[in-house]
């Protein structure tokens, strides 16, 4: 297959993708008097991929918590398949920039935190948990407390966690920016690989670009302090997104696109 | 963990045992020199014996081992419970806090005359007497622990939309059960020293009544026998609450490393 053949890229709204939609609808965020992001928009089609990036302190976690309904929106609205997001909705996952992982539980009870409150049969959560412990590679540690795994061992937890319920839409708030560089590269391509197989809503925020837009059908470029959406840009990279995409002439333009309007002076800490 | 545990255990006991070997022989020979102040250990261990086979240290034990376990297991209850309860709630922290850290520095001594005064002398105010002597330790590193709950965990137990008791089970219980058990470890220590102020002061009985009518003798023998077998007990007592402490936090097990 070709890199130019664009066909699947194309595909983004296709049947075959699942997930919820996204809607942030002009969504401003206030902490008291500092406004932390102003007036957002973004539209996340179901099995969409967008990834959020922008300088330090322009609101991307503030943004990603509106999103999971951890905060209210100072004014304008989050939908996540057309609901007004009041508290966290249903099939929403989260993962987080440290882990997040519960030190007191094993491996096994944190993957199945999310079913036992769910109230699931003990023997369903004990197979659905072996299941996510498999597919993230973790099979021998169920029984391990996370001080005693590594951090990409940690991340993972993390990520079977998240997918646990099955979720409709994952959000992601730079979930290997705790990660050696290598250790980060090989959990990103294994985290697509899992994509492909169930594609599903992703908000991506990250600080690397190169992450931005190996995962992103489209990369969101915030600005500024209160951060405001700079740009849009459309990632037309074929699927899957493996190793041989990240070698292409295309991915490295479109890096270059993103890096120059990242560094743009008006996309930086003025003011 | 494990290797240095089993290495350094047996070394540490052989100190202790030599540095009691030694003091028994100091004090063996300084009671010789003036028996009357200071008995011997070998009369001491002998009116031990005497009281074990008259039935008076074991009913004196059991007296003394019950009033501590009660109190020390309502100060534990009522700590932990509710310090927990005072974490979650604002309301109750700004009403009822600042009591708790005054209540904190008054001695307990200086109490139990008023306890006397307003419970009488039954076990009922010996053991209140227990239980104000330990709460506050426990009361108050509960408090700690919970107040300094991780924010991201609990924002993990809000995105899973956990109600409030299973955020209790999974995330506020488990972070502060090591807070108090630290706490439980201070509580059993004061809960000691209030088992024998309520034995001196409220109605002699128990281990402390009989030291109590023993130095009203010039029973030196009797008094340094039940002492150093007070001792033993508080250092056992003080190894269990530190098992105790570990056992309670497998997570942290090598988290120093
Ligand atoms: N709970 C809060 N209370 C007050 N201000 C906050 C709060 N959370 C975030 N802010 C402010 O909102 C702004 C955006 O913060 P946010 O954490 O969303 O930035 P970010 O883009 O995620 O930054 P980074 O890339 O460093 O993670 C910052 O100025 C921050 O100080
Ligand atoms: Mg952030």
């Amino acid at each position: 297959m070709s890199l130019h053949d664009r066909r699947k890229a194309t595909t983004l709204t296709s049947p075959g993708r699942g997930g919820a939609a996204v809607a942030i609808d002009d969504v401003t965020m206030r902490f008291g008097d500092r406004v932390a992001a102003s007036g957002i928009r973004v539209d996340v089609a179901p099995g969409e991929i967008v990834s959020v990036v922008g300088p330090s302190g322009c609101g991307k976690t503030t943004l990603l918590r509106a999103v999971a309904g951890l905060l209210t929106p100072s004014e304008g609205s989050v939908k996540v398949d057309g609901e007004v997001v009041d508290g966290t909705p249903e099939g929403v996952g989260m993962v987080f920039q440290h882990f997040g992982l519960f030190p007191w539980k094993t491996v096994e009870a944190n993957v199945a935190y999310p079913l036992r409150l769910r109230g699931l049969p003990k023997e369903e959560i004990a197979a659905r948990t072996r299941e996510l412990i498999g597919m993230v590679g973790l099979s021998g540690f169920e029984k391990s407390y996370p001080h005693q795994l590594s951090g990409g061992m940690q991340q993972r937890t993390g990520l079977a966690r998240a997918l646990a319920v099955r979720p409709r839409v994952l959000l992601m708030d730079e979930p290997f920016g705790a990660l050696d560089a290598q250790t980060a590269e090989v959990l990103r391509f294994e985290l697509l690989r899992m994509w492909e197989e169930h594609p599903i809503t992703m908000l991506f925020v990250t600080h690397s670009i190169d992450e931005a837009v190996l995962f992103g059908d489209r990369v969101v470029v915030l600005k500024g302090r209160p951060g405001r959406v700079h740009e849009v840009i459309d990632v037309a990279l074929p699927h899957p997104r493996d190793r041989a995409v990240a070698r292409s002439e295309e991915f490295a333009a479109l890096r270059e696109r993103v890096w120059s309007l990242v560094m743009s002076p008006d996309a930086g800490q003025a003011g | 963990m494990k290797r240095s545990g089993s290495d350094s255990r047996p070394r540490a006991v052989a100190v202790a045992l030599a540095g009691l070997l030694l003091g028994l022989i100091a004090w063996q020979f300084a009671g010789q020199r003036d028996p009357v102040l200071l008995a011997t250990p070998v009369r001491s261990f002998e009116a031990l014996a005497a009281m074990v086979s008259d039935g008076t240290l074991p009913a004196a034990l059991l007296d003394t081992g019950l009033l501590f376990l009660v109190g020390l297991a309502a100060a534990i209850v009522g700590g932990v419970g509710y310090g927990l309860v005072l974490s979650r709630s604002k309301v109750l922290r700004g009403s009822t806090g600042w009591l708790v850290f005054a209540f904190q520095s008054v001695p307990i001594v200086a109490l139990a005359p008023l306890i006397l005064a307003a419970f009488g002398f039954g076990f009922g105010a010996k053991t209140l007497v227990v239980f104000l002597s330990a709460v506050f330790p426990i009361l108050i590193n509960t408090v700690e622990g919970a107040r300094h709950a991780p924010k991201t965990l609990l924002e993990v137990a809000r995105v899973h939309r956990s109600g409030e008791w299973p955020l209790w089970r999974d995330v506020l219980i488990p972070h502060t059960l090591p807070y108090a058990m630290s706490g439980i470890r201070q509580g059993i220590a004061m809960a000691f020293v209030g088992t024998f102020i309520a034995e001196f002061f409220l109605q002699a009985t128990g281990i402390g009544g009989l030291l109590l009518s023993a130095s009203a003798r010039f029973d030196s023998a009797t008094v340094l026998g039940l002492t150093v077998l007070v001792s033993v007990i508080a250092a056992l007592l003080m190894g269990l609450g530190r098992r105790l402490e570990k056992a309670f936090a497998p997570w942290r097990e090598g988290s120093t490393e």
